[in-house]
Order: C-alpha cells, then sequence, then structure tokens
C-alpha cells in the first residue's frame, strides 16, 4: 500500500460499490482515462470510477503502484542503485505473480484495463489470455472464451478447406 | 480508436463481449501464419475480425518486431517461386503468393524489403521498362514508370517501408544518365505523393581502360547506414 509522504499529492478512488481508495496522484496517473481528467481539471480530490468493482480497483491500483516510475515502489532497494536490467527483471517476475489469477477476475482485469487506459496492464492481461489458448484446440477456445460455435457444421467445412494447411 | 467508454459493461465473471476488447485481445495471437486462419474457424464474429483491412494492419504492426520468416523467393527465370520454410501447420502453400507477371513476360528481380518485391519488367507493347512492386501477402502491386534521366537499361533499385509506415512504401533508385553516360543519377519514390524526388546527379569516376563505368545491375542493391 501507498504511504502518505510529504509533498507528494494525494486523490481518492471510488470504487461503485462505496470503497474508497486514497493513491499518489501519479500512481492514479498510470491511468491515461485518469490522467486526462486530471489534466482537464475535470476531477475533484475524488474520482468515481464506474463499473469497476473494489476488488478489481484494488488489484489495479496494486499495479499501478508498482509500476509507477520513480517511486521507489520497488521495495528495500533504492530504485536509483539497481540497474534497469534488474529492475525490469523484477517487473517481469512481479508481473508473472500478479496475473496468476483466475479466469473471471483475468476478464474483470482487461476490461478495467481497458476502460482505465493503462496500457502495461492491458498488455499483460490479453496476453496472458492469448498465451493461454493459443495451443488450445477450437473447441478448448470456444469454451474458454464462453463463445458460440454459430458455424453450421457444412460452413466450418469450408473454412477449414480453404486454409487447410493452417489445420494440419 | 475506440474510446475508454465504448459500451463499457459491469459484466461480472463473463468474457469480454466488447468487440474492441476482443480485437485488442486477438491481435496479440502468435505472428504464425496459421493464428488468423485458425481463429477464423472459432465463430462469424471472429472471422469478420480476421478478414478486416483494418485488424489485419493493425496485427501486422503489433508483430513488426518479430515477423516470421515464412520462406524463400527463388529467381527460377520463368516466375519467382514461393519455397515455405516453417513446418505445419504454420507451412503457407507455394500457390499462396502467385507471381503476378506472365512466364512470357521478361522480367528481373531487383530485390525484396520489409516484404515487398521490386521487379524490373519490360513490357513488349510499350517498348518500355517500368518497376513493379509487388506485396506477396495482399497481393498488391503497383506500376511504376522510370522518371526522365535515367537509362533504362542501366539502373538498379531498392524497395523499403517508411519507418514507422507499415501502408507506404519507397523505392530508391540509381543509375546512368541518359544523356551523359558520366554521370550517375538517383531519385526516391514515395508512394505517399507518388512522384519522384528531384534527380541528383554525380558524376562517375573515369575508368582508364576508355569504358563508361556502368551502374551494375546484376545484383540486388544494398543499403547502409540508417535505410534499414
Amino acid at each position: 500500500m501507498a504511504t502518505r509522504e510529504a509533498g507528494k499529492k494525494m486523490i481518492m478512488l471510488k470504487s461503485p460499490d462505496g470503497m474508497e481508495f486514497e493513491v499518489e496522484e501519479a500512481v492514479a496517473m498510470e491511468s491515461q482515462t485518469i490522467r486526462k481528467m486530471i489534466e482537464d481539471d475535470c476531477a475533484d480530490t475524488a474520482i468515481l470510477i464506474p463499473n469497476i468493482n473494489s476488488k478489481i480497483l484494488s488489484r489495479v491500483i496494486e499495479y499501478c503502484n508498482k509500476h509507477v516510475p520513480t517511486t521507489g515502489a520497488t521495495g528495500a532497494a533504492a530504485s536509483d542503485t539497481v540497474a534497469p536490467a534488474a529492475l525490469a527483471e523484477d517487473l517481469k517476475i512481479w508481473d508473472a505473480e500478479f496475473i496468476k489469477v483466475n479466469r473471471a477476475t483475468r476478464f474483470d482485469l482487461i476490461q478495467a484495463a481497458s476502460y482505465l487506459n493503462i496500457k502495461g496492464l492491458l498488455d499483460l492481461t490479453s496476453q496472458t489470455t492469448i498465451d493461454t489458448i493459443s495451443d488450445n484446440s477450437l473447441e478448448e477456445i470456444r469454451s474458454f472464451l464462453s463463445t458460440k460455435n454459430d458455424y453450421l457444421p457444412e460452413e466450418e467445412q469450408t473454412i477449414r478447406r480453404e486454409n487447410q494447411w493452417a489445420f494440419q | 480508436m475506440s474510446s475508454p467508454r465504448h459500451r463499457s459493461r459491469s459484466s461480472a465473471a463473463a468474457p469480454p463481449d466488447d468487440d474492441n476488447l476482443l480485437a485488442e485481445i486477438l491481435l496479440r495471437l502468435p505472428p504464425q501464419p496459421s493464428s488468423l486462419p485458425r481463429a477464423s474457424a472459432v465463430c462469424k464474429f471472429w472471422r469478420s475480425l480476421a478478414s478486416d483491412h483494418g485488424f489485419s494492419r493493425r496485427f501486422r504492426a503489433h508483430h513488426r518486431q518479430n515477423p516470421p520468416l515464412l520462406g524463400w523467393l527463388i529467381n527460377n527465370l520463368y516466375e519467382i517461386g514461393f519455397q515455405p520454410t516453417l513446418e505445419a501447420p504454420n507451412r503457407v502453400p507455394e500457390a499462396r503468393f502467385s507471381f503476378p507477371i506472365k512466364a512470357s513476360s521478361r522480367f528481373w528481380p531487383l530485390g525484396c524489403r520489409h516484404g515487398l518485391v521490386l521487379i524490373s519488367r519490360f513490357l513488349q507493347k510499350a517498348a518500355q521498362v517500368k518497376l513493379l512492386v509487388w506485396d506477396p501477402i495482399t497481393g498488391d502491386q503497383h506500376l511504376l514508370d522510370i522518371p526522365p534521366g535515367f537509362h533504362s537499361e542501366s539502373i538498379s533499385a531498392a524497395v523499403l517501408r517508411v519507418p514507422g509506415d507499415i501502408h507506404h512504401f519507397q523505392v530508391v533508385l540509381v543509375g546512368n544518365s541518359d544523356i551523359q553516360s558520366t554521370q550517375a543519377v538517383a531519385s526516391v519514390y514515395s508512394s505517399l505523393t507518388d512522384v519522384w524526388d528531384k534527380l541528383i546527379s554525380t558524376p562517375l569516376p573515369s575508368e582508364h581502360s576508355g569504358f563508361p563505368t556502368m551502374v551494375y545491375t546484376g545484383m540486388p542493391a544494398v543499403m547502409v547506414g540508417g535505410s534499414f
């Protein structure tokens, strides 16, 4: 959790289920949507984030907190003494742990990342989803994404025949 | 671009059914050639997405840093043939890229770069040499006139994509001047403006043998410096 430090501007993010999160403005501005609200002066000290419940919003804040540059949010080590490559490696390991969530949470995180326009989080959540399904059969992909097969059997056969090589 | 407010839904555990969001996820399918044909078989919406030109462009742009090597183009004198190098299911069949020039025509490949092929071809009827830029993936063809000032049998050229822009290309043409063979001339074509730049010329070093120095047309052009 972010701690209040002297001189750091804090803002309040509110989820629709009534929870409030006090975060550093720099952390909140990892979201381009929130950044725009702040820069356009549309934001009061509290910003209501619609559609994102407190459980997901707290995970999103956790992500932004870790990824915000120059805050020394990397734990005990002072960030200016750690080589950039080591920092990047540390973030990669942290991301891999962060995204170990169930399917429903991951989908919610994708929607939140898209709405809040946080590119890194959208990359992480979408790429993990694709990595999960890309080696699967069509049936498994449909089941994972709850996608209905709306082809007639003969239509599906035609599509497979068009690019038969891709199904070998 | 999609606005963050675009049909944002408060679905609890369902996968994203926002079309833009699904496109965002599918963009990250591996760049291997079987990815989009396989995705097309999942459902009708995925098919419409995979065959959408806008999506294809975004897909290529997303994977610009790590495109797969599909195979080789081989000049067998009658046509340029495709030889796939990947294993199934990513082995794109040879017939996928149909060579755009009839076997009876005279042509000479000048080089390939950034997914484009540049061919010099002789048009019998017009008795003219023209440059053909061919994109084997999309099948797009652009036929360019050689600009005035070039001796059309003594040219060398290279094609390249404009850095950071996957829609447009440039052709760099060098050759001997058609007026004064001791001069080398060069010009750059841009598909964005559809014009050849002003001709640049420079004197060629004179040969002791008494023969003029000619632009060598027998091998593909090499580009140096920050041109890649």
